[in-house]
This record gives structure tokens, C-alpha cells and sequence, in this order.
């Protein structure tokens, strides 16, 4: 699936999107490929799965046509 | 009213685009009240850093539809004529307006608290990122607390 990083997550990616292939398809698995791949923290991040926050806890399944984003703090204003 | 409106300005947002805003409501006579709000870049002091800019940016398909449900969440609860939200994209100097919030309506009391509620959710709800640019050219990710 197609994973897309903004702020302070794609810095320590060097990446804005990539492809990622895992075994179970879901939030949680997502978490700790990224972070055992980037050691992006849990409290670093925030999910969106077709522009919706989602809970970092639960086992949401996610499809391969899901738009994935892996977000940081919020800083507008 | 429901109409898409753009956001987002590359840059500073000047004082003249303000006020060509405000020219543009002389029209709308049923206004009675004006309320704006304006975020300018601070020059924090970070340790022993001084900011000099922040550099924005968005998750676009994200914010415009967070911003339209905002937008639509606040006519819904405030008695408004109209409302306006610009951000800035890109970098923008300490000292200039990177945030201009803008409410009219009929009366007074409304237009305060709409502006209120606009700048928070905002700030809270809208995935845009700023990467506060020190002086000596190093740079931290601006949190909202």
C-alpha cells in the first residue's frame, strides 16, 4: 500500500510516500514497521486513513486503495 | 455559501490583501459586524535560538476537507453572514501574518465567538506543519500545545 509522510515524519524519512508491503494489514502492524524501520515514535505520529484520524491502538485493517498519511504535531495558526 | 474556497496563500499575507478583503464586504450591507483575527510569526526564543521564519506546509486533501467541515460547523452554530480563512504556505518571517481569520454578521456578539471557535479548531484540526527556522539556519518542528 502507498504510505505518505508530512511534516517532521518525512524529514526523518527523507521520503514524502513510499510502498509497503506488510505481512497484516493494519494500523498497528503499519506502527511498528515505522517503527523498527525509522524509530519514528508512537507519540510522534498521527494516522489519517482517507483524510480521518484514526486511533493508533486498534487493529483497523487497511486496503491497498486506502490513502495512508503518517502525520506530526499540528502547527497551523 | 458551501461553496470550495482556497485557503491557502504561498508566503506572507499582507496588509494590502487584508484590506482588500475588508473593501469587499462594503458591498454586503446587511453586515453589521466585523471580527478578524490575525497570526503573525513570533520571534521565539528557543534555548539560546531566535526564530527568524516559520516554513508551512499541508496535508492538502486532508485540510481543505477539515477546513470545509469547519466552515460548515460554524454557520451551522453562529448567525453569520460570512467567513473567511486564509493560512500561509511556505516561509514566513517573523512579523508577518501567516493566519487571517475573518467574520461578519448582522450583529456583534456572534462574530467573537465564531472567531474563537474558527482559530481553535484550526489550530487543533487541520493537518498543516510549520518547521520553526532558527537564526543560525538549524530548525525544530513547531508543535501547538
Amino acid at each position: 500500500m502507498k504510505v505518505i509522510y508530512f511534516g517532521k515524519i518525512a524529514d526523518v524519512t527523507k521520503k514524502t510516500a513510499e510502498e509497503i508491503e506488510l505481512q497484516d494489514k493494519n494500523v498497528k502492524s503499519l506502527i511498528t514497521y515505522l517503527n523498527e524501520k525509522y524509530a519514528i515514535d508512537l507519540s510522534e505520529m498521527q494516522i489519517a486513513v482517507n483524510q480521518n484520524l484514526v486511533s493508533k491502538s486498534e487493529l483497523l485493517a487497511l486496503k491497498d486503495t486506502d490513502e495512508v498519511a503518517i502525520l506530526s504535531a499540528f502547527a497551523g495558526g | 455559501m458551501k461553496k470550495k474556497k482556497s485557503v491557502f496563500i504561498e508566503g506572507q499575507i499582507t496588509s494590502s490583501f487584508i484590506g482588500n478583503a475588508i473593501a469587499k464586504h462594503q458591498t454586503k450591507t446587511q453586515i453589521g459586524a466585523h471580527n478578524i483575527f490575525l497570526g503573525q510569526v513570533r520571534k521565539d526564543k528557543i534555548e539560546d535560538k531566535i526564530v527568524k521564519a516559520i516554513d508551512f506546509s499541508c496535508y492538502q486533501e486532508m485540510a481543505d476537507q477539515k477546513l470545509d467541515i469547519i466552515r460548515e460547523e460554524t454557520f451551522e452554530k453562529y448567525d453569520l453572514t460570512c467567513m473567511h480563512i486564509y493560512h500561509s504556505l511556505g516561509k514566513v518571517e517573523v512579523g508577518e501574518v501567516c493566519l487571517f481569520v475573518f467574520v461578519s454578521a448582522p450583529h456583534r456578539p456572534q462574530v467573537y465567538e465564531a472567531t474563537e471557535y474558527i482559530v481553535n479548531r484550526v489550530k487543533e484540526e487541520v493537518p498543516i506543519f510549520g518547521k520553526e527556522i532558527f537564526e543560525d539556519a538549524s530548525y525544530q518542528w513547531k508543535t501547538n500545545v
